[in-house]
């Protein structure tokens, strides 16, 4: 009877203590931001440098995550970059530099995304269009390319939450923090997305169905 | 046959997604949804980095904007200054004029040995007018060669001759003379503590603006053009009477030696040169010394 509940106990403390280890981890990163900060304001460039170093890695994969296109996911971090270098001196250390930065780079690339719909809608019939000899995606691939319109298709809200979590993997409380909303709508709007694409799922499986059955 | 198979497995798969649960539907999306928007192993870093440097080059420097800035605001000053030294000059030369009126009949009262007869001043009609305009002649070649140091005898012999006393019958000449007379020494002065003034503000905003840690050839090629100007300027001041006063002068031969390094930046400038200079501005303290030469609130008029 003891020994299961003495593993019961080592487990939840190792747990506990990776957790711990991980929070402690996090603050010593915000700290070394903080310094870098402090020194970038003063103008110092290879403190500049180094805090891009730090951060472009994950904001250039949430930037080509959220937009899909290699030149915008550019475009995006360095803008997001080079506002985060210029409003340095009015940044208050209330957030974590890192959550501040993914702020600016999500609106940033919702501000690109929004520009690239606004320029589609114009040539949309062209691209439309199917081409001739363009083969017909099968299978799976049928399956995927439905689903990855399905996340298009997704508000901005829904689809920038769901990008996050299950994409690049943040926590709801990182992505709270970055979208300035609560947790609970962090979580809220997750579920809803992954519903819609549930819905989206089921939909195409069965166009699929209906489509072979009049084949 | 192998695209039977494939037919067949997603045949499987539509059935199952058709009879699946949540979590299983949820497991199927994480898995289909992992390659949306799937960003490349490695991002561009150095050539976004590029552009961000290159975007902001002129924000991190400071030194662009703030030299246009203050060169701006500076020529602007400069005129006010100017506008606001020739009110004053015109006040005082209406000033010493209305002084003088005041003071001729106490000189007449105190009456002092003059090249002219008093019986001169006493008549009236012709005899008068060769008198005057000798009197005018002298004076007008007195102030030709007047110096500051000479401009106090001067006024006191142009206060005691006989035009001051003939006031009243003349009042023309009498107003000329001191107009012309007073104001000249100390326009002299005034103009070159503006000139001195001017490029001790100027010689702030090159250092103020200099940043030695930070660096490239545009920059280096623009301060360097600047201290030129600026290094012309101190040599003539140095030559000039504004280079008598000892206090000033070791200034201007101070600054001079920074301005000499900062001239000769340019491509490729070691850091050793950019310490050196930095070294130069911090030993001798060359900003605050500016500062403390440039009268309090004159910044603002300059």
């Amino acid at each position: 009877m003891t020994v299961p509940a003495l593993s019961t106990d080592s487990a939840a403390s190792t747990d506990l203590g990776a957790v711990r280890a991980e929070r402690e981890a996090q603050q010593r990163e915000a700290a070394r931001d903080t310094e870098l900060v402090r020194a970038a304001v003063a103008g110092d460039p290879i403190a500049q440098r180094t805090l891009y170093d730090r951060h472009v890695d994950r904001v250039y994969r949430l930037a080509y995550r959220m937009t899909g296109d290699a030149d915008m996911a550019t475009d995006v971090t360095q803008d997001a970059f080079i506002r985060a270098f210029e409003r340095l001196g009015e940044f208050r250390q209330e957030a974590a530099f890192g959550t501040w930065l993914h702020r600016i780079a999500v609106t940033t690339a919702l501000v690109a995304i929004r520009s690239r719909k606004r320029r589609d809608r114009r040539y949309r019939p062209l691209e439309d269009a199917v081409e001739v000899g363009e083969t017909v995606p099968q299978g799976e691939v049928l399956l995927r390319e439905h689903l990855h319109r399905a996340i298009d298709g997704l508000a901005d809200g829904y689809r920038t939450v769901f990008v996050m979590y299950e994409l690049e993997g943040y926590s709801h409380q990182e992505i709270a923090d970055t979208l300035g909303v609560a947790v609970a709508t962090s979580k809220g709007q997750l579920f809803r997305a992954k519903a819609r694409l549930r819905e989206a799922l089921k939909q195409v499986a069965a166009e699929v169905r209906e489509g072979r059955r009049i084949e | 046959m192998s695209t039977m198979h494939e037919d067949d497995a997603f045949e499987r798969l539509l059935g199952e997604v058709e009879r699946m649960d949540e979590s299983a539907l949820d497991a199927l999306v994480a898995s289909t949804t992992a390659s949306y928007n799937a960003p490349p192993a490695r991002p561009p870093v150095d050539a976004m980095w590029a552009h961000i440097a290159a975007a902001r080059k002129p924000a991190v420097r400071g030194g662009i904007h703030v030299q246009r800035w203050q060169l701006l605001a500076a020529s602007v000053a400069f005129v006010a200054f100017g506008i606001t030294i020739g009110r004053q000059w015109t006040s005082v030369s209406v000033h010493a004029a209305a002084s003088a009126q005041h003071a001729t009949p106490a000189t007449s009262a105190t009456p002092q040995p003059t090249s002219t007869p008093p019986s001169v001043a006493t008549t009236s009609g012709s005899p008068a007018e060769p008198t005057v305009a000798s009197t005018r002649t002298r004076t007008q070649t007195q102030v030709a060669d007047a110096t500051p140091s000479g401009s106090a005898d001067e006024e006191t012999r142009s206060r005691t001759s006989p035009t001051h006393v003939r006031s009243h019958a003349a009042p023309r000449v009498e107003s000329s003379a001191p107009t012309v007379t007073q104001p000249r020494g100390a326009s002299g002065n005034a103009a070159y503590q503006l000139a001195t003034m001017r490029h001790f503000v100027q010689a702030e905003a090159l250092l103020a603006s200099y940043d030695g840690s930070a660096h490239d050839a545009k920059t280096d090629a623009q301060l360097a053009s600047w201290a030129s100007d600026l290094l012309s300027q101190t040599r003539l001041l140095l030559d000039s009477p504004a280079g008598r006063d000892p206090v000033r002068r070791r200034l201007l031969q101070d600054l001079e030696l920074v301005l000499v390094q900062m001239a000769q930046l340019g491509p490729g400038t070691p850091q050793l040169e950019h310490d050196l200079i930095d070294g130069s501005v911090r030993h001798n303290d060359i900003i605050t010394r500016l500062r403390s030469a440039v009268p309090a609130g004159a910044t603002t008029a300059l």
